[in-house]
């Protein structure tokens, strides 16, 4: 692609956000249709063929709805909160190699940079149900500043396995290196490190944990918290905040892929392409919306104690047991 | 030469890179946060635009309590915890970081015969030492999010 | 020359770390064992120190000098660690909670206190100065549910923050104007450039900010309200401990990187320490509360180090530390006499002290011992040490600075010796004996043995101290 610089990247920024807003409205069908197979009945029918214009009827519906900031609200956290908790997701999708070629921004530091964009979400949610001044909304952020802070630890942890493996924090390059047939993912890398699938577990169960997803999604609680911290939000408000937790999944997922699952290459060696990446993206995609509408949500407090006494220490053991392993090989 | 080669070539080498083309790298990054906010922001601005204009009554402005008429203000205290959580969040994390740098230049560190052993047990002295930390944490309830049972006191 | 040379220091906080998790996972009730375990470790490095464990050179591309200069530093550290951990388990009963992290807390700050002896680089003294004053801002303010010992947390916390900012600032000043960090380079610059502009800045907020280690005027604003209010261990630990370190690295700056500018910073400090001297000496008179009668009296002791220091020559630098040598066992002598005296009376007012001769002769000849050498009455320890000090300033003929020094002497006499006329001549308010528990017995003894054998036979002492500095200014 010889297009300039400037043209390229703002061609593909707005393609990332086009692609935000499908996922986001195509996931919510996703995992409509899917919650309602799972629990044998048929989900969405109505609106379109099998529900497909559903997405769209509730976009519009989100949006003709009256917007209002509550007067007890802090006026201008609770205005920026949705910007802020949108903005990262995105920011984080530039630097993920959907193919060798289609990716937004190389830059060095890629994983580093995922991670720092990615804590602003926490940061944004919290202010968003502080602002709020509802008890529902405030008992949410506080514990999704818990969560997310609890689930950071072991997911970064997870992560320094691999890149002592992999030597590098840029993105492509690490995939890359997982070129060839499958067994040279990094998840099935054992003659490197045999404890990559304790890693890709840890890394997977942070993720959930990370994104608020059920089992871990204490956050918004329905049955004790109404929406958690999106609860004062009405219209768009609470439309942003939704698009950006799957978009977070997506990227939480893409993540995954880039690191454990070769990227874009093809599981024969041939054939790599962005086909391969989204492939890979979407089957965790719907492993996660699997899991959700499988497993009962967890107790906030066994929600922490997960993290705080059992994947720490554990991915503590696993990075002083690769360190060892590679000191010795 | 040194006893740390790895901190001072990096710093070293450090210098010789040319600042401002490594930065300036960043700058569509920036552009990128105004795009994405903009693409947020305009989203709730058409919300805004478009949405409906209805009445704003008094009871539509109280915070949603399931119907319920709030109780006391929302800004409430909260339990020691979680400030607790939050600091040794900020420990553990502040750990993390020295670790990535070190991870990166690991694997070529490790083969070199001169740099092999220092690289391999300064870090793990430090995880030595993150344990302990993290040990005396657990012992003295740090961690401990379950409810404390209260234990049956003898009458008096 | 690598990890090997920081043995001690690494020892001293694998002890620490041993004595934080025993005292985690030990059910008994009374930690003051963990004293004891602090005490005998310590005294096991100190003795590795003497025989085996010192490895001489410079390391880690010039950070870290192991001279002999840093071998007296750290022994004269584990020396008054020792005494800290003995007097702790003495005062350990008024300790509501965490007597365990208290002993590793002093073992984190005696680690700190052993890496400012070593340093030769502005990063290195940034983190070991921070290590000892972290670990302090938690000791002080130890006793939380007392208001006075919160209060000294608080104050010290708050000026010992505004301290470091300074010394960061001017670090960053003197990074922006040479490109490095160390002492070396500092004083290559200087020696090309001279002294200006930016960096004379930055030197000058380094020293502000050592200057309220050491507790110097016009930086001593925090020294009474602190040690009053903080646990009195703690106080003997600020007292001797974190002001020798202060002046460990006062010694490494002034001749590691600003000897070029030796000029500019001997007519300094002679100001600081005629100022130091005079300011505490004159507000020590009025005090009724012993503690903060003893913080005056170490900001005054603060001035006749920096006399040693002013005078900028081997053997002032000599008699500095043998000052402070002497300094740690007479000043933590009053101090193990105060824990005592605390632990029967419940105040540390002096009035208390009436008629302690009839009480406890012990403790009260133990005090007079530490107050007679404090003052530098012969043949205390301390007399030899102001003497040397005196020598080494008239040596280089600012007798102006020794005239400053003599009405200091004469006006600590009068303070000093007010309290050792309340022991002996006023009636006592109470005539109940006081119980000196045995270690504690043993300590005072050593501590008085070792005031009064320091200056008796001071050859040894006088020598290894001479040696040190001459390393240093060679």
């Amino acid at each position: 692609m010889d297009f300039p610089e400037p043209i390229r990247l703002l061609a593909f920024l707005l393609g990332m956000m086009a692609f935000v807003a499908v996922n986001a409205a195509y996931l919510v069908w996703a995992e409509r249709k899917g919650a309602g197979r799972f629990q044998r009945r048929p989900g969405p029918t109505e609106v379109g063929w099998a529900g497909l214009l559903q997405p769209v009827a509730d976009g519009i519906k989100l949006i003709s709805k009256q917007v209002i900031v509550p007067p007890g609200a802090d006026p201008i956290l609770f205005r920026v909160a949705p910007l802020l908790v949108m903005a990262p997701a995105m920011m984080t999708l530039a630097v993920i190699p959907f193919s060798e070629t289609l990716v937004g921004r190389d830059i060095n530091v890629g994983l580093v940079f995922v991670f720092a964009f990615g804590a602003i979400n926490v940061m944004a949610i919290m202010m968003g149900g502080w602002a709020s001044r509802n008890k529902y909304a405030i008992i949410s952020a506080a514990r999704v500043v818990s969560q997310d802070v609890a689930y950071e630890i072991p997911m970064l942890l997870v992560v320094i396995t691999l890149l002592m493996v992999t030597g590098t924090m840029n993105l492509n390059e690490i995939v890359q290196q997982q070129a060839g047939w499958f067994w040279h993912w990094n998840l099935f890398r054992l003659d490197v490190n045999p404890l990559m699938p304790v890693t890709f577990i840890i890394f997977f169960i942070c993720m959930l944990a990370e994104t608020n997803r059920a089992p871990f999604d204490m956050a918004e609680a329905e049955s004790e918290l109404v929406a958690g911290a999106f609860t004062e939000y009405a219209g768009m408000g609470f439309g942003v905040f939704f698009m950006a937790e799957y978009a977070n999944i997506v990227v939480g997922c893409s993540l995954a892929t880039v690191l454990f699952l070769g990227g874009w290459q093809s599981p024969f060696g041939v054939g790599s392409g962005v086909i391969w990446f989204l492939l890979k993206m979407y089957a965790l995609v719907f492993t996660v919306i699997w899991v959700r509408w499988t497993f009962p949500r967890t107790q906030f407090y066994s929600l922490l104690n997960l993290s705080w006494k059992i994947l720490i220490p554990i991915s503590m053991v696993t990075l002083v047991l690769t360190c060892i392993l590679l000191k010795l090989t | 030469m040194t006893d740390f080669p790895l901190a001072f070539d990096a710093a070293r080498s450090y210098r010789r890179v040319n600042v401002s083309a490594e930065l300036s790298q960043y700058i569509p990054v920036g552009l990128l946060i105004l795009i994405a906010i903009a693409f947020a922001a305009g989203m709730l601005l058409a919300s805004t635009a478009l949405g409906q204009k209805g009445r704003r009554p008094a009871v539509k402005d109280t915070p949603y309590e399931c119907g319920m008429i709030p109780v006391g203000d929302a800004h409430m205290r909260f339990p020691v915890k979680f400030h607790i959580v939050a600091t040794l969040f900020i420990l553990f994390d502040i750990e993390v970081v020295f670790l990535y740098p070190w991870a990166v230049v690991f694997k070529p560190l490790l083969k070199d015969p001169q740099t092999g052993m220092t690289i391999f047990t300064s870090m793990l002295t430090f995880l030595g030492i993150l344990f302990v930390g993290y040990v005396y944490c657990w012992k003295k309830g740090a961690l401990d999010w379950a409810p404390r049972r209260e234990t049956p006191q003898p009458p008096a | 020359m690598n990890l090997s040379s920081l043995k001690l220091e690494m020892a001293t906080a694998g002890l620490g770390m041993l004595v934080l998790m025993l005292g985690a996972f030990t059910r008994r009730d009374d930690k003051r064992f963990l004293g004891a375990i602090s005490a005998i470790g310590l005294t096991a490095i100190l003795a590795w120190s003497v025989c085996c464990g010192a490895v001489m050179g410079v390391g880690f591309d010039g950070m870290w000098v192991n001279d002999a200069m840093a071998l007296f530093f750290k022994r004269l550290f584990l020396i008054a660690t020792i005494l800290v951990t003995v007097m702790s388990a003495g005062f350990a009963g008024k300790i509501e909670s965490g007597v365990g992290e208290f002993f590793a807390l002093i073992l984190f700050a005696c680690t700190g206190m052993m890496l400012t002896a070593s340093v030769n680089d502005f990063v290195m003294l940034f983190v070991s100065l921070e290590t000892v004053t972290i670990t302090f801002y938690i000791l002080t303010s130890y006793l939380r549910r007392q208001v006075p010992s919160l209060e000294a947390g608080v104050k010290y916390l708050i000026l010992g923050a505004l301290s470091s900012a300074f010394l960061v600032y001017g670090i960053t000043f003197i990074y922006g104007a040479t490109g490095g960090t160390s002492f070396s380079g500092l004083a290559e610059f200087l020696k090309v450039n001279g002294a200006g502009g930016l960096v004379l800045l930055g030197v000058m907020l380094v020293l502000a900010g050592l200057g309220f280690k050491v507790a110097s005027v016009p930086f001593h604003i925090w020294v009474p309200d602190v040690y009053q209010g903080a646990p009195t261990p703690v106080t003997a630990f600020l007292a001797v401990g974190s002001k020798a370190a202060g002046f460990a690295l006062l010694l490494r700056l002034l001749y590691g990187g600003l000897l070029p500018m030796k000029a500019t910073w001997v007519a300094l400090i002679a100001v600081l320490a005629a100022l130091t001297i005079l300011y505490g000496n004159l507000a020590a008179i009025p005090q009724k509360n012993i503690k903060r009668l003893l913080g005056y009296s170490s900001i005054s002791h603060a001035g006749f180090l920096l006399l040693g220091v002013a005078a900028a020559t081997a053997f002032g630098t000599g008699a500095a530390l043998f000052y402070l040598f002497a300094y740690v066992f007479t000043n933590l002598g009053a101090f193990l006499v105060i824990v005592c005296m605390a632990n029967a009376t419940a105040d540390d007012e002096i009035a208390s002290y009436a008629g302690l001769a009839r009480r406890s002769p012990l403790l009260a000849a133990a005090m007079t011992v530490a107050l007679v050498s404090l003052a530098g009455v012969p043949p205390m320890a301390g007399f030899f040490a102001k003497f040397l000090i005196f020598s080494a300033v008239i040596g280089q003929q600012l007798w102006w600075l020794a005239a400053v020094g003599a009405v200091g002497v004469v006006a600590s006499l009068y303070y000093y010796l007010g309290v050792v006329k309340a022991m002996y001549w006023q009636e006592p308010r109470q005539e109940a004996a006081i119980a000196v528990g045995l270690t504690m017995k043993v300590a005072l003894w050593f501590v008085m043995a070792a005031t009064l054998a320091i200056g008796v036979f001071q050859g040894p002492v006088v020598e290894w101290a001479f040696e040190a500095a001459r390393e240093l200014v060679k």
